[in-house]
């Protein structure tokens, strides 16, 4: 019998893995003309081939569509998708948590396996941010919209009775961050400032040799040296990287793009069956909050998602994560989550960034899709990209950004915009 | 008969103040007001009202066109973290400073400024921001 709350019933595996590339439906050749439920469905479908299991194997599926009805002019995605993976008359839910949503989905559907209800379950999340579709036409036929409007319907997400009326500033909560951050270790903003710059160049270098982050092709110096900058510090600081508030600046922020991902979850004892070797999914913890009455850098409602999740996995965090993913729609998370999630010391990680340490090939790798600001952001979809991704790692299948060794314990970290914090813990099997 | 918090908080920001509920079983205050203290969960609260007077720990701003459009007019505009002397952190919009870069910068070095309530209205709704004193 099941004696400790927080703890699964029964273990859960990762069997299989499905992404397509992220891009612009719009423009990236890989992905024109492709619709929500085609990208959903390219990435299901790769997912059970990745298992080798077949659609009539799976019990129940969940689907993340975060701006389904505010862009995508629909709802109901769980229909929109069952006959196109295969799972006509099987239990469909659509869910989201913003952008933690298919971070949160591998919880939920954790949860479903290990309470016995099912024992196979497929849980992914489609995003098309940079295009809707034209007014009473099939999704195929789309517009682009403005990165204004996206904000506008994004921020349907905040607090919509005080917060945003009250003018939220967005990018100001990187600021704070930072600010907090410095205060609290004694940095000038300068050092804060390179720390982002070096999240940044990591992410671009991760990017480049990630071919499913369709929208980074050159990392930053050849880039700066094309545009007359032999000093890479001097081109992050220059005017091709705006500053968007007292300190954060355009490279540092998180660029939209489409896309899909999923993942296939199986109780661990019928796993071994399948094309291959299971990853466990150990551990998971989700908080939600409205944090404008935070103190910025003690996120409280993160703290408790990573108390959680390392609680369940019964590890800790300080000696045992070989690979870590922060949610990095804005970079400061790589110093600032990174400490909260144990993967450094506190007052470390600004440092080991500024040395490289945390790019693919250092000792602390963080976001080796290239992270948001080099994978892309596609809001309901990347937390999946970025669970795929560290399941492929753990693998050895990731090419030139493989992490060597090959990572046994993966934490990935997602914020839902509103918010909500989703940890996970992914484990090798022996 | 129930009445709106939310109806109520801007009525009162539109007489001058900024209402709170303080919770009879913790102690905390939770602002802006809801149904249930923040820190204890607790629904046993009255409402009160705070100076809105504190500290503004950091100055960031927005940009321009802002995401919402209410705030055309005055983007990009100054945007502050801020503890107020209840113990209570909030963020708003800052009025009377420039966001430029060394504006900014001196804030930032010059450390913790007071500031108190400025409530601004714009398109119609009554806004809490702050100003330095």
């Amino acid at each position: 019998m099941h004696k400790r709350k927080g703890t699964l019933a029964r273990g859960v595996s990762i069997i299989g893995v499905g992404c397509t590339p992220f891009g612009n439906v719009l423009e990236s050749p890989e992905l024109k003309d492709m619709t929500e439920r085609e990208l959903f469905s390219w990435a299901a479908l790769e997912a059970m081939e990745d298992a080798g299991i077949e659609a009539s194997e799976i019990d129940a599926f969940y689907i993340a569509h975060c701006m389904d009805e505010v862009l995508s002019h629909q709802f109901a995605a769980y229909a929109m998708v069952a006959d196109w993976i295969g799972m006509r008359n099987k239990p469909g839910v659509h869910f989201e948590t913003a952008c933690s949503s298919t971070n949160t989905g591998l919880s939920l559907a954790a949860m479903a396996v290990a309470s016995g209800v099912y024992d196979i379950v497929l849980m992914g999340g489609v995003e098309i941010t940079g295009s809707h579709p034209q007014e009473k036409m099939p999704a195929h036929m789309r517009e682009a919209i403005s990165p204004g409007e996206l904000w506008y319907r994004t921020n349907y997400g905040a607090d919509q009775a005080y917060w945003y009326p009250g003018g939220l500033s967005v990018s100001s909560l990187c600021d704070f961050t930072c600010m907090a951050y410095a205060k609290k270790y004694g940095l000038s903003l300068e050092q804060v400032e390179e720390a982002l710059n070096c999240a940044s160049i990591s992410n671009r270098r991760n990017g480049v040799r990630n071919p499913l982050a369709l929208l980074t092709q050159q990392e930053f110096p050849e880039e700066a040296r094309e545009r007359g900058y032999s000093d890479l510090k001097e081109y992050m600081r220059s005017k091709y990287n705006p500053k968007m508030g007292t300190i954060m600046r355009l490279f540092n922020a998180a660029s939209p793009v489409d896309g899909a991902s999923a993942i296939i979850v199986c109780a661990s004892d019928l796993a071994q069956k399948f094309r291959k070797q299971p990853v466990d999914y150990i551990g998971f913890g989700g908080a939600t909050a409205i944090p404008y009455h935070e103190f910025e850098a003690q996120w409280e409602v993160e703290k408790s998602a990573f108390a959680q999740a390392y609680n369940m996995a019964r590890i800790n965090p300080y000696k045992e994560i070989d690979y870590m993913h922060v949610h990095d729609c804005m970079v400061n998370t790589h110093f600032v989550s990174t400490e909260i999630g144990g993967y450094f010391r506190p007052g470390e990680a600004w440092r080991a960034i500024i040395e490289g340490r945390t790019s693919f090939d250092g000792d602390k790798p963080i976001s080796t899709t290239g992270g948001r600001t080099s994978m892309g952001h596609a809001w309901a979809a990347s937390a999946g990209a970025e669970i795929v991704e560290a399941v492929r790692q753990m693998r050895g299948e990731c090419d030139n950004r493989q992490i060597k060794p090959f990572p046994r314990v993966s934490v990935i970290q997602n914020y839902g915009h509103g918010i909500h914090v989703n940890v996970s813990v992914l484990k090798s099997q022996e | 008969m129930a009445e709106s918090i939310i109806k109520r908080y801007y009525d009162t920001l539109g007489e001058g103040k900024l209402l709170a509920t303080n919770c009879l079983d913790c102690e905390g205050y939770t602002f802006p007001p809801t149904t249930a203290c923040e820190y204890c969960g607790s629904t046993d609260l009255e409402f009160i009202h705070l100076s809105g007077k504190g500290k503004l720990l950091f100055l960031s701003h927005g940009v321009a066109p802002p995401p919402n459009a209410r705030f055309v007019d005055i983007a990009p505009y100054a945007y502050g973290h801020i503890l107020l002397e209840e113990g209570v952190y909030v963020q708003g919009i800052v009025t009377g400073v420039k966001p430029e870069p060394e504006v900014l910068q001196e804030i930032y070095d010059r450390g913790p400024a007071l500031v108190e309530p400025d409530i601004i209205e714009l398109q119609g709704l009554k806004i809490l921001a702050f100003k330095m004193v």
